[in-house]
């Protein structure tokens, strides 16, 4: 008999542990979702004095970390009077200098979540704490820099984060999003480094200018097409096509013989914006004797440049199954 | 006789051993995989996936049969999806039923000629339509031919370099995508495929799509689920991705480069465990490669689908998941004990074997071992006591604590009367809920002795019901 009773108490006490700790969490977690609510609540006017231009209360007692989740919603469209105003706030109320200090904190995810604030306090003062945190041994950390410096507008970061991007320390994603939010300031950087030594930089730097350059960048984007490097040829494919340089075209048609399968996707897509019907012949070739995924580009690509060519050809009784489908969306109304 | 019996009972004690030694081993690592998870919440960079440019496009592939009445309200819930680049594959699979009408009609599709790339295997396809924009919806019908045939029909005219596999009767969050993607976007070289959480949605109230109230179940086989499915994915999961390990990337919702998929021949067909042989088979090809490689778990972005609420269609469910549970590791089996296929080979696949295939058989030969032995005195019933509860309460301990990385995680049950059933569920789940399991885990092992295959029956009953 002790057994089983011994065995309804334990089982009584780890339902009740369970419970007891189960309501605390619950509880504890309710506490801070109410005290989140209320600093939200108290850093509103601050947020509405900075944002306004008006007269901000420095005794106000704003949460810096309330107030900078709330900015970092609006920061990429900040500019001007009101980003320095943000700045000088949080360099008065001392935030900007205990978030850098916490970039040095011994844990990681300390470090990240400082990293992190910091890019939406909108202060020149976090730059250089940030651009050594690109360094950091920890990928969450490099990634919140990454991010932050980017929501700074820091050009000085431009170069170092295109080579982080390249020796892939930062996601591909975050990287190009922030030189894309530094705009056309990073455009110097980002043209430094179009002909430099190290090929993924390469080519990260050409995919850079392709979504911020002008036309004036499609003669170094045309001399890439000629990379030796395959990466380097596929995104200078996509950039001119981003940038739409018209006399391309040949140069892109040259590239459908290219060796590597990415590179000739890349140019018969390439050639949708950027070539013309001249181009048709080859892409024509291509479509029937290129693998499955270029043909169906290549096709796309004909569909887009020469649609009645594509129509009559798709109509054809022995008509590659490519060009069928290509001619049937164009019918459709779906190219 | 005897000293069978007595042979029988020690190695019962000794598995229920091992087993729990397991589950303790894991413990720590699910913890950490999800303290990790929850920090990382606080500053994610979900926005900056949205709006990047460079954001790579996703196929959401749906295999469909005779779903006419959840597809409309299925392909709702993933036009809902907040992510830059999609597109939506339905893959009518030979249907008998109005699945592919509803689709033409509600959603304006055109017909076109099919341009199958033939890099995978799959029964022919009929009619190939497509919509326009804003988003992309194609659906493909052809003859039916199960669904991982299906799936490779799809995989097939998927057009992003990244295809999402899920359900007709499943739903997804509206950030699901965005948020499966990420381990993508940080590591695109490497992940090649990641798995996201399943959860029980019987009862959670559903509105355009969208589970926007998560309830526990009010039936008793749906509400066990809920805590079965918490341990399996919150607690087992995250353990095995935390040592690069993760042996199965759900078929409800799942992530894959399509590259890589192709490169593999994608789905085998020839099984019910479609999705675990498939995960296993991308293992092996890159290690083999030794091409370096990540398949991962991401705990956050959840898809919500319908659990059977009767005891049939969960013994029909189970008795297949089974079947194909042996179908992979037999499939496989060469890849055991090999260190060329590391954590994998190493531990995940033995512990396949051995205790989520073996267990059903220890525990009945426990089960008929122990009355035998009691009877004929060689096993003191004080000892059969002691192993009865030790496997009780452990087994509660650790299905509370998966219970606890919920409510610690992601509080989807917010109603205090949610939290207690999901409480008193923990507590009886291994009273009689696992037993009920191992019965049909038994008949599953009789199906693969009698080579008994086929999908068997799901009864849905509809999120509109609940």
């Amino acid at each position: 008999m002790a057994a089983p009773l011994l065995a309804s108490f334990a089982l009584i006490a780890i339902g009740l542990l369970f419970g007891v700790l189960m309501s605390a969490r619950r509880i504890h977690a309710q506490r801070l979702e109410r005290e989140e609510l209320a600093a939200r609540h108290r850093a509103e006017p601050v947020l509405h004095a900075l944002l306004d231009g008006d007269e901000v209360d420095r005794n106000a007692s704003a949460d810096d970390t309330a107030l900078a989740a709330m900015l970092a919603e609006l920061s990429p469209s900040l500019a001007g009077e009101t980003r320095t105003a943000i700045a000088e706030y949080f360099e008065s109320t001392g935030a900007i200098s205990r978030a850098t200090r916490g970039v040095g904190h011994p844990l990681a995810h300390r470090r990240a979540e400082s990293a992190a604030v910091l890019g939406d306090m909108c202060s020149d003062q976090a730059e250089p704490a940030l651009l050594m945190a690109l360094n950091d041994r920890d990928a969450d950390v490099r990634l919140a820099a990454t991010r932050s410096l980017g929501r700074l507008r820091s050009r000085a970061a431009v170069i170092p984060i295109l080579h982080s991007l390249a020796c892939r320390h930062v996601p591909r994603a975050v990287a190009a999003n922030a030189v894309l939010t530094i705009g056309v300031a990073a455009l110097p950087g980002i043209r430094t480094l179009v002909t430099t030594e190290h090929p993924a930089t390469r080519a990260a730097a050409v995919e850079m200018l392709g979504r911020l350059g002008n036309p004036r960048d499609g003669e170094s984007l045309r001399d890439r097409l000629t990379d030796e490097a395959p990466l380097v040829r596929e995104r200078a494919c996509e950039a001119l096509a981003h940038l739409g340089s018209g006399d391309a075209g040949q140069a892109l048609e040259d590239l459908l013989a290219d060796d590597e399968r990415g590179v000739r996707a890349a140019a018969a897509a390439a050639l949708a914006t950027v070539g013309g019907p001249s181009n048709a012949a080859r892409l024509l070739e291509i479509v029937h004797h290129d693998c499955a995924e270029v043909a169906e580009i290549a096709a796309a690509t004909l569909a887009a440049i020469a649609p009645g060519l594509v129509s009559r050809v798709g109509a054809e009784d022995d008509a590659h199954p490519k060009l069928r489908h290509a001619a049937s969306m164009l019918q459709a109304g779906l190219v | 006789m005897r000293t069978a019996v007595e042979v029988v009972g020690l190695m019962s004690v000794a598995y229920a051993a091992a087993i729990n030694l397991c589950y303790l081993m894991l413990w720590p690592l699910a913890r950490r995989g999800m303290k990790k998870a929850i920090r990382r919440r606080g500053w994610a960079w979900h926005q900056e996936a949205l709006s990047s440019p460079l954001t790579p496009g996703v196929s959401i592939v749906v295999p469909a049969f005779n779903e006419e009445a959840v597809i409309l309200d299925s392909v709702a819930s993933l036009l809902g999806q907040r992510y830059p680049v999609f597109e939506i594959v339905i893959v009518d699979d030979g249907s008998t039923d109005a699945t592919a009408a509803r689709m033409i009609e509600e959603h304006g599709l055109h017909r076109v000629e099919p341009a199958p790339r033939n890099l995978l295997q799959y029964e022919p396809v009929r009619e190939l339509y497509r919509g326009g924009s804003p988003t992309d919806i194609t659906l493909v019908r052809k003859d039916n031919g199960g669904r991982a045939d299906a799936l490779n029909a799809g995989l097939d005219v998927a057009r992003h370099p990244y295809v999402c596999v899920t359900d007709a009767d499943s739903i997804l969050d509206p950030d699901g995508l965005t948020v499966m993607m990420r381990p993508v976007q940080e590591d695109p070289e490497r992940v090649i495929a990641v798995g996201g959480t399943v959860r029980v949605a019987n009862s959670s109230r559903v509105e355009s799509g969208r589970v926007v109230e998560p309830r526990m179940p009010r039936g008793q086989i749906a509400g066990f689920q809920v805590v079965e499915y918490l341990r399996a994915f919150l607690y087992g999961r995250v353990a095995w991705d935390s040592i690069g390990a993760l042996f199965i990337v759900s078929g409800a919702f799942g992530l894959f480069r399509r590259d890589v998929v192709e490169e593999v021949g994608g789905y085998w067909v020839d099984t019910v465990g479609e999705d675990l042989e498939l995960t296993v088979r991308l293992h092996r090809h890159m290690r083999e490669l030794g091409r370096p490689y990540r398949i991962t778990y991401a705990p956050d972005p959840v898809c919500w689908t319908e659990a059977p609420a009767d005891m049939a269609t969960l013994g029909s469910q189970r008795r297949r998941w089974h079947r194909g549970l042996w179908e992979s590791l037999w499939r496989h089996r060469s890849m055991m004990f090999r260190r060329r296929y590391g954590a994998v080979g190493m531990l995940a696949l033995p512990y396949c074997l051995v205790f989520e295939f073996g267990s059903p058989l220890m525990e009945a030969a426990a089960w008929i071992a122990f009355p035998i032995g009691i009877s004929l005195g060689v096993i003191d019933v004080q000892i059969v006591f002691a192993y009865i509860v030790c496997a009780w309460l452990f087994g509660t301990v650790i299905t509370m604590i998966a219970c606890g990385l919920e409510e610690r995680g992601y509080r989807h049950y917010r109603r205090s009367g949610d939290l207690l059933r999901m409480f008193v569920l923990a507590l009886f789940e291994n009273v009689w809920f696992r037993q009920l399991v191992d019965i049909y885990r038994l008949r599953g092992v009789w199906d693969i002795a009698r080579r008994r295959d086929g999908w068997g029956t799901m009864k849905r009953r509809g999120f509109e019901a609940t």
